[in-house]
């Protein structure tokens, strides 16, 4: 782990809700946060005051658009704490979204209307027109947070993992227009996003495995 | 799982958005085989993996010889069984970069389920029992397993993450944060 990852990682285990020590991190991982790699990213914004409430993070760009001419590009994030729990028990078989997952929904539509809407916005940020507003999604909970559990429903681990699975793939699938509609990130994914690549020493185990052993790996070229 | 997930436009669609969108600055972070405005890729897929090769000229024809004489194109690269010998095993690991690396007479890696590489300049040398010496070198790949997290109705959202990580990761050795 690097230091960013440290720091991350403690922030994503504490009981307090850390959303805005959080946000500090996210311009190391702004490429994920885009959807084209950029010429230059101009401008990040931990908030952004507008007429509704407080935009949570916001990256600016230049970058090619759909036909191809490079424009300045705006793209709206909600952050929750990694404290935050995405969904919660319903029934045996089905979880719902928490209200923290809903506002930041509600949240995020509402910036992003305004965002594309405001003449004032556009000006600031030299963005030309509305369509370059891009509607990032929502960054919030953990891995051990995904689906809050009750004493009536105490789902099992394997059981947490497929509900919150289905479930957010229906909001994917139904809701956000999947594939180029509003990202779900979990803050582990901003972590594991923070690694540094390596660069190993030449040293190698002395026990090889037989030549036959190394050639006979299964692999199958199918294009 | 939909063993039809192979979409050649959708990984089109990726490269054009990740690589070929970039300026000319940018560009000149990226590995070699990426300068080109049209660069050439090979894929891997199957039940458990989805890889994509991008290759030089050269490599490819090295490993074009390869496959033809021992039936796989990347002889010990990696096993697909996360207890063979190797020299990095992968379970439920995500973004790892490994880079300017020769692994000899080893396999390089034992890939279990939901992990998601990336190799730059990866050198594989194995002499065999025969004699001969099997040696090629890899430019740039991606490597996904599928999983849990890992299915064929979002691997290509991991593989445009895993795209976006390795640039971060070039940016940031050329000191741009």
């Amino acid at each position: 782990m690097n230091e960013h990852q440290n720091k991350l990682f403690a922030l994503i285990e504490s009981e307090n809700k850390t959303e805005l020590e959080c946000k500090a991190f996210l311009k190391f991982s702004r490429d994920l946060l885009v959807k084209t790699t950029p010429y230059r990213f101009v401008e990040e914004k931990e908030e952004y005051i507008n007429h509704l409430g407080i935009s949570d993070y916001l990256i600016v760009c230049d970058a090619k658009d759909t036909t191809g001419i490079v424009a300045r590009q705006a793209y709206i994030w909600e952050t929750k704490a990694p404290q935050c729990f995405l969904f919660e028990a319903d029934t045996a078989n089905r979880v719902m979204p928490t209200k923290d997952f809903i506002s930041a929904e509600n949240q995020l539509l509402h910036y992003y209307d305004e965002c594309r809407e405001s003449g004032v916005f556009r000006t600031e940020f030299g963005i030309l027109e509305p369509k370059d507003i891009i509607l990032g999604g929502i960054i919030i909970g953990s891995q051990k947070r995904k689906v809050k559990t009750t004493k009536e429903f105490n789902y099992s681990p394997i059981e947490i993992d497929k509900l919150f699975k289905k479930a957010l793939n229906l909001r994917k699938t139904y809701l956000y227009g999947h594939p180029n509609g509003i990202q779900v990130i979990l803050w582990d994914t901003i972590f594991e996003f923070l690694g540094d690549p390596i660069t190993p020493k030449q040293n190698q185990p002395s026990t090889l495995p037989s030549v036959t052993d190394i050639l006979d790996d299964g692999t199958k070229i199918t294009k | 799982m939909d063993f039809n997930y192979y979409d050649n436009t959708k990984i089109k669609e990726i490269i054009s958005r990740r690589f070929l969108s970039a300026d000319n600055e940018t560009i000149k972070l990226f590995p070699k085989v990426l300068e080109n405005h049209h660069p050439a890729w090979k894929t891997i897929h199957n039940e458990k993996l989805f890889a994509i090769f991008f290759l030089s000229n050269e490599e490819s024809q090295i490993i074009r010889k390869i496959q033809t004489k021992y039936n796989i194109p990347f002889p010990g690269l990696y096993s697909m069984n996360s207890e063979s010998p190797a020299l990095f095993h992968f379970k439920n690991s995500h973004f790892t970069m490994i880079q300017d690396l020769t692994v000899k007479d080893f396999r390089a890696f034992s890939i279990g389920q939901d992990s998601s590489i990336v190799i730059k300049n990866f050198t594989v040398d194995i002499n065999t029992e025969n004699k001969e010496r099997i040696f090629y070198t890899i430019s740039l790949a991606y490597i996904l397993s599928f999983g849990e997290e890992i299915t064929t109705e979002n691997i290509y959202e991991h593989l445009d993450s895993l795209i976006a990580y390795s640039i971060k990761n070039w940016r940031q050795t050329a000191g741009i944060s």
